[in-house]
């Protein structure tokens, strides 16, 4: 009995490991080939990353001499693995598709756990034409000790430098006879008769003027308006002032009087009361659903709310407005520069640094970034994923287009032929050349829709010695020491929250804007908003000191 | 005064509730009702949202029941050959796993049940002392990967080899249903301890047992933590990792940056997002009415006398 229940348990134990260990299996490097083994971000679509499976992996191997083994890591966690993998010594020699905020870039840097890049940039013909081509590129990844750690995702993405937009219903404005205002008096002037003269003809006062979302892009109701009365990117709340100094705007008189003329929208009953929680799903509902209601809303793109295809052509952007004191200006993010991708560890000898390095210079190139973006040209299976534009295929511009990719590389299918890990150089050029539907009223031409729309916003971005290199959110722009970077993001983090939540609440008429003012003021010097600001001119002024 | 009551004779009507009863009654049916409601509605929405198409999902049209009904949801869940790949792998990790869990819980259990266990309130203070002390994130990894188990099967399984309150419940079990005087039986006839707890101990323990293969099981299902911690060859991720990874297809900021990139995928990964939340809730859903008569005895003692 015992020993059977032994035996039992034995075996029962023993198959259980042997079934677990099989799953181990190591690659040796094949013949000269370097063996390099990479930190990657598996993108949800994609199998496997492994050669020969993956057709891109095998076809880089082939072309640059290397063996990869990767550390592949779902997308979403990959951060989270990155500082257990660096905390526990345990990384791999290259991290082609890492997450190095500018303060992990100087720790580990500083740490010399990454490698200082510059002399191998120096050998990088392509990489160094990316940095000519672009002259802030290289400040905004060289690190105050004037090393470079990482190479990053680049990506100028036209439409997005001046995403917050504000899109109204050309179709109401032609019923009413209106046209698309110009001022923030025209505007009230057609969001009231939106409201009242019913534009959607169902005889019922169901239209919503103006709306936006919460918690998604650059869909912020309150944004937009602010920009004719003082700069406003919604996020940093810096901008430059008269004397070409970082100053902090939500305590201004102008953000004051911003806020007076949104609340005197939102007492006739202009704004949404449902936009100041609502998030992207419920806006969507409501915009979607028939009889259509919205006339206009706030969103980084058309498309973010309406979706119906009879319905989203109808919204237009609304250029930049005319405020009171004639100032008119929109939000502008110009940089291409994101995180940290591509890092070179303590780990990797010469052979492997430079083999790297070798790799991401090809990753800049034209034909390397377009591949990493839409993957093989044409894989095993015949499926052809991109090609070089042909003789009369017109770029997003309008101008004769450069590349045209398939569909189907960003659709919903699985895939082996790519890596879309986005170590790329796209600038404007290259992302303006791709080749798209020029009828913008098809979905098919909405990327070219959005190039249009934002050349409205384009004329009236911030001259360059206006703008506050604020980077695109988490990383790019300036370096800040690791505990100064902490204080920053939780100084920023309780401002945003604040001033968001006061905004709302001055619109609303919950606080009073001659009696409240001051005690928001108030609160917001006890956040730390010198500190804050002075912090930014300081880093502001030793980058330009190492140019 | 209690004795007089207590003596009197009590009305031989029909029991009738008095108004407060029924008041109570219908007050308790209603809010139990309302429970019913939020916790049944998510679900049905769930389903019929992974019923549905992606553009009625989006537009806000699915309440209850499927609109445009549809399984496009499903065809492209499964034409994803990680999802059944991480399916195969999570039954895996869940059937063995489970094995070793319940094996090492009643092997420890039932020893400190047995009052005549010399040096059982020490084990019991070093195993409770793990409750309250966690060694950290880096340092179970260093272990994990000094083991060299580091990216293998094994990494799922040995690392939670046992939960320390699925013991605690099991000794409950134990010390409450085998009385000493069966132990003293068996010793007189001549049993062996490993001998006791297979004849003896094992059948008299289904209800503890459920309780275990389920706590456990639907554990191992759900884990995705160690799997990315501790794996990074594909083959070997369990379904919840490449789930999350499926759902944040949808991430906001991401897709806004790339409009056509979004519209190429909108609506599909509305209805994908249900189809996968269904795919990877069945098995759990299916496991549970069969350990659930069980369960709930198995709970109860341990809870009761623990």
């Amino acid at each position: 009995m015992r020993k059977t229940l032994l035996l039992t348990l034995a075996v029962l134990l023993l198959a259980g490991t042997l079934a677990f260990a099989a799953g181990e299996g190591e690659g040796a490097a094949s013949g000269d080939a370097v063996a390099l083994t990479m930190f990657g971000r598996l993108n949800p679509r994609i199998i496997s990353l492994d050669s020969p499976e993956n057709e891109y992996t095998a076809w880089m191997e082939e072309k640059f001499g290397v063996k990869i083994e990767w550390v592949a890591v779902p997308s979403q966690e990959a951060q989270q693995k990155q500082s257990l993998l660096l905390a526990s010594g345990d990384y791999p020699e290259i991290f082609w598709s890492g997450h190095f905020t500018n303060a992990d870039q100087m720790r580990y840097g500083g740490q010399g756990v990454l490698q200082p890049l510059n002399d191998l940039i120096a050998q990088a013909p392509d990489i160094l034409a990316a940095f000519e081509f672009k002259p802030y590129f290289r400040p905004e990844i060289t690190t105050p000790d004037g090393n470079i750690y990482t190479l990053p995702h680049f990506e100028e993405c036209y439409h997005c430098s001046v995403r917050q937009k504000l899109w109204m219903n050309t179709t109401w404005l032609d019923t009413l006879g209106l046209q698309m205002p110009d001022t923030t008096e025209d505007l009230e002037a057609v969001l009231l008769a939106f409201k009242d003269q019913d534009p959607n003809g169902n005889g019922e006062a169901d239209e919503i003027p103006l709306t936006g979302a919460t918690g998604t892009w650059s869909a912020d109701v309150y944004d937009y308006p602010m920009n004719p009365f003082i700069y406003n990117d919604g996020s940093s709340y810096l901008y430059m002032n008269h004397n070409k100094e970082v100053d902090f705007n939500a305590n201004k008189p102008e953000w004051r009087d911003g806020l007076r003329y949104m609340r005197g929208l939102y007492a006739q009953g202009l704004i949404d009361p449902q936009a100041f929680t609502q998030n992207l799903d419920a806006a969507r509902a409501v915009t979607n659903t028939e009889p259509y209601v919205v006339g206009s809303y706030t969103a980084g793109h058309n498309r973010m709310l309406p979706r119906n295809d009879d319905l989203w052509p109808q919204y237009r952007a609304v250029p930049p407005l005319m405020g009171p004191t004639g100032l008119r200006q929109t939000a502008y993010w110009p940089s291409g520069v994101d995180r940290g991708k591509f890092a070179i560890t303590d780990k990797a000898n010469d052979a492997q640094a430079r083999k790297a390095m070798e790799m991401a210079n090809w990753a800049y190139t034209e034909e390397g970034t377009i591949m990493e973006i839409w993957g093989i040209q044409e894989n095993s299976e015949g499926v052809v994923n991109w090609r070089y534009a042909r003789e009369g295929e017109l770029g997003l511009n309008g101008q004769p287009g450069i590349v045209w990719g398939a569909p189907h590389a960003w659709g919903d299918t699985p895939r082996k032929d790519a890596w879309m890990m986005e170590l790329i150089f796209w600038h404007f050029d290259l992302f303006n050349g791709w080749v798209a539907d020029q009828d913008i009223t098809k979905v098919e031409g909405y990327e070219r829709f959005l190039v249009l729309e934002s050349d409205k916003y384009i004329p009236h971005v911030p001259a360059p010695d206006m703008r506050v290199p604020i980077g695109r959110g988490t990383s790019g722009g300036l370096y800040f020491p690791e505990d100064v970077a902490q204080r920053i993001a939780q100084i920023q983090a309780e401002v945003q929250t604040y001033v968001r939540q006061n905004m709302a609440a001055f619109i609303t008429g919950q606080k009073d804007l001659d009696s409240d003012w001051d005690a928001y003021v108030a609160g917001l010097d006890a956040l730390g908003v010198q500190e804050y600001v002075d912090t930014f001119q300081a880093a502001m002024d030793a980058a330009a000191a190492l140019q | 005064m209690v004795t007089e009551s207590a003596a009197a004779p009590l009305p031989r009507t029909r029991i009738r509730e008095s108004l407060g009863d029924r008041v109570f009654l219908i007050c308790v049916t209603v809010f139990l009702t309302i429970i019913l409601i939020t916790v049944l509605y998510p679900l049905i929405y769930v389903i019929s949202s992974s019923f549905s198409s992606g553009r009625a999902v989006t537009t806000g049209k699915v309440w209850l029941l499927p609109v445009e009904p549809t399984l496009h949801g499903y065809k492209t869940a499964f034409a994803y050959p990680q999802i059944l790949r991480g399916f195969q792998n999570s039954a895996i990790y869940t059937a063995f796993g489970t094995l070793i869990n319940v094996a090492m819980t009643i092997l420890i259990a039932y020893p400190l049940s047995r009052r005549d266990f010399y040096g059982r309130k020490v084990i019991m203070m070093g195993l409770v002392f793990t409750l309250m002390f966690y060694g950290g994130l880096i340092p179970t990894y260093l272990t994990v990967r000094a083991v060299g188990i580091l990216n293998t099967r094994l990494a799922m399984v040995l690392p939670q080899a046992l939960a320390v309150w699925q013991v605690i419940i099991a000794r409950t079990f134990f010390q409450s249903t085998i009385a000493d005087e069966l132990v003293e039986a068996a010793d007189i006839d001549g049993c062996s301890d490993l001998g006791f707890v297979w004849s003896v101990v094992l059948p008299l323990s289904k209800p503890i047992i459920a309780v275990l293969v389920l706590m456990y099981a639907v554990g191992h299902w759900n884990a995705y933590f160690d799997a990315l911690v501790y794996l990074h060859d594909t083959d070997l991720f369990p379904l919840q990792i490449i789930l999350r990874n499926v759902l944040i297809l949808n991430d906001a900021a991401r897709a806004a940056m790339r409009a056509s990139q979004e519209i190429a995928r909108e609506g599909l990964i509305d209805i994908l997002k249900y189809a996968v939340i269904v795919i990877a809730s069945v098995p759990v859903m299916v496991l549970y009415p069969f350990a659930q008569k069980h369960f709930v005895k198995g709970v109860m003692i341990g809870s009761l006398k623990g």
